[in-house]
């Protein structure tokens, strides 16, 4: 008898542990959210750019592709140089952030019309963490993505210097 | 006369000068044994077996809606198409097809063309693409994707801004795809891959649509997968 209340206990516990993860789209912390801004401080964030996941889910599995929706919100040109800085992945380890290697590699620049324009104001891209293989060993729960993504504004044509970046939380699962 | 190998007009072999060709015991070989040795040095040179090689120029199109019942790839090779091709809509069901040569071109569509969803566009969009491209299987060196480009048949607006070959990221085209013409990706979409692995690609198609909330943009992400060298071996051995 007490064998069976342990395992409905278990149950319980496994589902009730399943349950926040998979509603932890919000489960940021204030006092990590604050030390997210020291490490990509930008004022911008998620208005002028906005990034979603093309997917049901926000859980991948370890090694999938992510695929990202782009969208410019803005009333500038917005470059993107892909080699560079184009998009960043962080996960957490208690309260800090850690980078972590994108998996694909990218080329060329892009360039999405102000908010307005049909179709020209989106873009279509993926991202893939290359976690190292002892990541999920210790710990076996989903681990927070953020993926990170940073462009230019333009001015007539020209690069300004000035970014914006946006950023959307997933989760990878062992 | 002593058969020393040099006989004749040279007198006896010098074995101290030559010691090749004489024996442990200093003694001249005789020409019976200079013809061994000779042999011997120059064995007959075995060319190495050939790597097994393979290569096809693809050209895929892809219907995208589901009103015309086009919501599948259709394939227009030279000398297959999609009635040849199994598992598809309007193709030969019998798997029995990808047993033997005959069938093997349209079993390495299927293979390819597999990972594509049922339905991947809404009921109200018409548009169609292509993709060509080569690909080349090498059992050394893997298998190259190359000169890739795309066309728009479709004639609205549509949007090809990058697509994945593999780990890479590639550029295609910046602003709206015309109709017709060949839009090929900025670089590096070609290249060695080793081939242990299907590679994938992906492309994501931007399509204007008319909804009843007004006129809107729908991506449609197109994936094949290059079969992997063992699977294109196994067909055409």
């Amino acid at each position: 008898m007490k064998e069976n209340i342990k395992r409905v206990l278990a149950v319980c516990l496994l589902l009730i542990t399943l349950s926040s993860c998979s509603n932890r789209s919000s489960a940021v912390s204030s006092s990590k959210e604050e030390k997210f801004q020291t490490v990509m401080p930008m004022p911008d964030m998620n208005k002028s750019l906005e990034i979603n996941v093309d997917s049901d889910t926000k859980i991948f599995l370890v090694g999938t592709k992510i695929p990202i929706l782009v969208e410019n919100k803005s009333p500038h040109f917005l470059f993107f140089d892909l080699a560079d800085n184009y998009i960043t992945l962080f996960t957490t380890n208690g309260d800090e952030w850690i980078e972590i290697q994108n998996g694909l590699t990218y080329s060329g620049s892009r360039v999405l019309s102000p908010q307005g324009t049909p179709l020209l104001n989106q873009d279509y891209t993926w991202a893939r963490p290359a976690f190292q293989d002892n990541t999920f060993k210790a710990d076996k729960t989903n681990m927070l993505l953020r993926i990170v993504m940073t462009g230019e504004i333009m001015e007539d044509d020209v690069r300004t210097g000035s970014f914006v970046g946006a950023y959307v939380d997933v989760y990878i699962s062992p | 006369m002593e058969d020393d190998g040099y006989a004749g007009t040279q007198g006896p072999l010098d074995c101290k000068k030559y010691s090749q060709y004489c024996d442990d015991d200093g003694k001249p070989l005789s020409s019976e044994e200079l013809l061994k040795m000779q042999k011997r040095k120059d064995p007959k040179k075995t060319e190495p077996p050939k790597p097994w090689e393979w290569s096809h120029n693809f050209n895929i199109g892809f219907h995208i809606g589901g009103a015309s019942g086009g919501s599948m790839p259709e394939y227009y090779g030279e000398t297959e198409n999609s009635a040849n091709v199994p598992y598809f809509p309007g193709g030969n069901q019998n798997p029995n097809v990808c047993v033997g040569r005959a069938g093997a071109l349209g079993c390495f569509i299927s293979l390819m063309t597999s990972i594509i969803p049922a339905q991947y566009g809404p009921a109200n969009t018409d548009d169609n693409f292509f993709v060509s491209f080569n690909v080349h299987y090498n059992e050394a060196t893997g298998v190259n994707v190359s000169d890739m480009y795309w066309s728009n048949h479709y004639g609205g607006a549509a949007v090809f801004p990058q697509l994945t070959i593999g780990d890479k990221v590639v550029p295609v085209m910046q602003g709206y795809m015309p109709t017709d013409g060949q839009y090929r990706p900025v670089s590096g979409s070609g290249g060695w891959y080793n081939g242990n692995e299907r590679i994938e690609i992906e492309m994501p198609i931007l399509t204007l649509v008319n909804t009843p909330n007004g006129t809107g943009g729908v991506w449609n992400n197109l994936p094949i997968a290059v079969p992997s060298l063992s699977e294109v071996k196994n067909l055409f051995p």
